[in-house]
């Protein structure tokens, strides 16, 4: 067990390290999700719409669909000249290289929202008048972040086997993460107001969502990665 | 035999069809409050029914795909996902029919519409992913997103009802107290609907096994 | 000083859809056996490597390893594609140290060895993205290497090689010969002149030359 852990981190190093080296992946979301950021806060500003109440709404939509430029390349450099069948030789087992990339993928969108989300406090001027939960907040962003990283991890194996179908990523992304946008918008939005106890169910729910699908793929990896 | 079955199955429905139609609006009493509108609901609940049972079998189709590679597993699982987008079209197409009237609005974040309508989608990316060029691979990666995604309906089900919860219940679908003939139609309908998937099923399961004869048969002549 | 390893293959089938791809494959091979795989494009060739590497599953038949069914695990099996399977992004130091990491063999002196042998010591902080296409095949055969493999599949290795890097090919198949069983597919046969091989050829999945018969 320790060897199958260390070869995760092994792979988890080497996915980060390109990930920091080719920097115009994580520069091109970063970048991407500002300007989604910028334009959601001044057209809600615009059309004089009340921001503080779409706070939560913004966030997530900017982070779901940010998070598919940030996820779409994880596959795509092993698969780029073979690279995928000599790492399935060296780890033989799939399931550590999903996992693998799935920390990657969740490491990237954690930098990512370091970077985003106060920009966009900042834009739209939240004011919490200090009942701001800023733990459910955290937690929140990270339950939330957890599922889009293994669900997106998940389909981003499924699709780039298919050369021409890899444009179906958000395709299929979005209907699995329904239930996600719903829990994480409702808690963020209880962490704005201060009212964690009307949450507590949903924590629960993020939770079961996300354990689901890191241990879904880790079944059915073998036959995504199979070729 | 699979073909006398099949034409079996057509002839029961030439017969059953009208007749279900006739139960529908000449049996069925005609709604106090809603009126005749009411009657959409047949063909909706059952378009529903068959949609989610189409799931069902495009689910188990794809886990035992997974399992023993049988090709016509695998066009069992594609043919139900198809059959299965155009029933759950139909329930979105007739729920607003109803609903503007009844509830003055076209459409509601009730759990039910959310599901539906995210099954709709869910069935589309299943079509997508494998319909574009009918490989090994895509089969194999088609039935892990059919489990999945099946995996995925009771979690968005069970999430947009818990949120509904929270906030107070605006209308609810529930409580119209089926009058006995009413309950004879809707079953008759759900019973209609049902042999109709299966005549389409197997329709459709012998058409994409033509297409592949066709296509093993063409490699043949030109080598 | 060499362990004797024996690799069994019986009946080997695989069916992708309606194609038989393999069909009842059958050959066996012990250390120091160098097989060259024959065959016009499209008779299997790839396939049955990637099924001996276990990248691509069997539909049926058996692959022993020692006798036993378990025993090839993916530490044991060296490969060698006509893709280099490298990352573009790390440099060569980096790609080598992170195969042999993973199959947990990081001597410092064993990549500078190796390095030194396939002639990229001096381009070791270069990233693989910017060599060219024999120096990445070079880098590949180190990478095969670092794990000390008792079995390695070559998929047409000398693609993309010149004259030296054939050289260099030539000499590692003759020195791996004292401690694995080597498979090689290859077109070009007069390119192991000097080696002592055999030659199995496949045609439409099945061997018509060398393995074994069987009723």
């Amino acid at each position: 067990m320790p060897n199958y852990w260390r070869k995760v981190f092994l792979v988890y190093r080497k996915d980060l390290r390109d990930e920091f080296r080719t920097f115009d992946n994580l520069l091109a979301t970063l970048v991407f999700g500002a300007m989604l950021v910028f334009i959601f806060s001044f057209a809600f500003q615009l059309a004089d719409v009340e921001t503080q109440q779409a706070f939560p709404a913004v966030l997530w939509v900017s982070i779901f669909f940010s998070s598919m430029l940030a996820i779409q390349r994880s596959f795509a450099k092993e698969k780029d000249n073979g690279a995928l069948d000599a790492l399935l030789l060296a780890t033989g087992d799939r399931g550590i290289i999903f996992l693998a990339k799935f920390f990657c993928n969740l490491t990237v969108l954690v930098v990512f929202e370091i970077v985003v989300v106060p920009l966009l406090w900042i834009f739209i001027g939240v004011n919490t008048l200090g009942s701001f939960d800023i733990l459910l907040f955290m937690v929140s962003l990270l339950l939330g972040s957890w599922g889009l990283a293994a669900i997106g991890t998940m389909l981003n194996g499924i699709t780039i086997q298919i050369p021409s179908a890899r444009l179906l990523f958000p395709i299929l992304m979005f209907p699995l993460l329904v239930p996600l946008l719903i829990g994480v918008i409702l808690c963020s939005h209880a962490a704005l107001i201060g009212s964690r106890a009307s949450v507590l169910g949903w924590m629960y729910l993020l939770l079961a969502f996300d354990l689901l699908f890191t241990l879904a793929p880790l079944i059915l990896f073998d036959y995504v990665l199979e070729g | 035999m699979r073909q006398v079955r099949t034409s079996l199955l057509l002839w029961v429905l030439v017969v059953l069809l009208p007749l279900n139609i006739y139960i529908i609006f000449n049996y069925a009493p005609v709604e106090k409050t809603m009126g005749v509108v009411q009657k959409v609901f047949y063909f909706h609940v059952a378009s529903a029914w068959i949609g989610l049972l189409a799931f069902v079998v495009v689910f188990l189709s794809s886990i035992l795909y997974l399992w023993n590679r049988e090709e016509r597993v695998n066009r069992l699982a594609f043919a139900s996902a198809e059959i299965g987008t155009i029933f759950i079209s139909g329930t979105l197409l007739t729920g607003p029919l109803w609903a503007y009237p009844i509830w003055n609005t076209w459409w509601t974040w009730d759990p039910r519409l959310t599901t539906t309508l995210v099954l709709w989608f869910m069935y589309v990316a299943y079509i997508a992913l494998q319909g574009g060029g009918a490989t090994e691979t895509r089969k194999r990666l088609a039935a892990v997103y059919g489990i999945i995604s099946f995996i995925n309906v009771p979690l968005v089900f069970f999430s947009a009802r818990w949120w509904r919860s929270i906030h107070p219940i605006v209308v609810s679908g529930e409580g119209i107290g089926l009058d006995p003939k009413m309950r004879l139609a809707m079953f008759a309908s759900l019973g209609t609907f049902s042999l109709l998937y299966a005549y389409l099923l197997s329709l459709r399961v012998k058409t994409l096994e033509l297409q592949e004869r066709i296509k093993v048969l063409r490699a043949e002549v030109d080598s | 000083m060499a362990t004797l390893d024996l690799l069994e293959v019986n009946q080997l089938s695989k069916q992708i859809g309606a194609k038989r791809i393999l069909k009842d494959v059958s050959f066996r091979a012990s250390t120091g056996d160098l097989l060259a795989l024959t065959g016009p494009n499209g008779a299997g060739k790839t396939t049955l490597l990637r099924v001996l590497a276990g990248l691509t599953p069997k539909s049926a038949g058996v692959i022993l390893w020692n006798g036993s069914s378990h025993n090839l695990s993916h530490g044991l099996i060296g490969y060698v594609s006509h893709k280099p399977m490298l990352y573009e992004s790390l440099s060569v130091q980096e790609n080598l140290v992170f195969f042999g990491q993973i199959y947990g063999r990081v001597l410092p002196d064993r990549v500078e060895e190796l390095l030194s042998m396939v002639g990229l010591w001096l381009h070791r902080y270069e990233p693989v993205g910017v060599l060219s296409r024999g120096m990445q095949q070079r880098l590949a055969l180190a990478r095969t290497l670092i794990l000390d493999p008792k079995l390695i599949l070559y998929d047409e290795p000398f693609t993309g090689l010149d004259q030296d890097g054939q050289e260099l090919l030539q000499s590692i198949l003759e020195e791996q010969r004292n401690r694995s069983i080597q498979i090689l597919i290859t077109h070009e046969l007069k390119l192991l002149e000097g080696l002592p091989y055999e030659q199995i050829r496949l045609q439409d999945g099945q061997l018509v030359q060398g393995g074994l018969k069987h009723a």
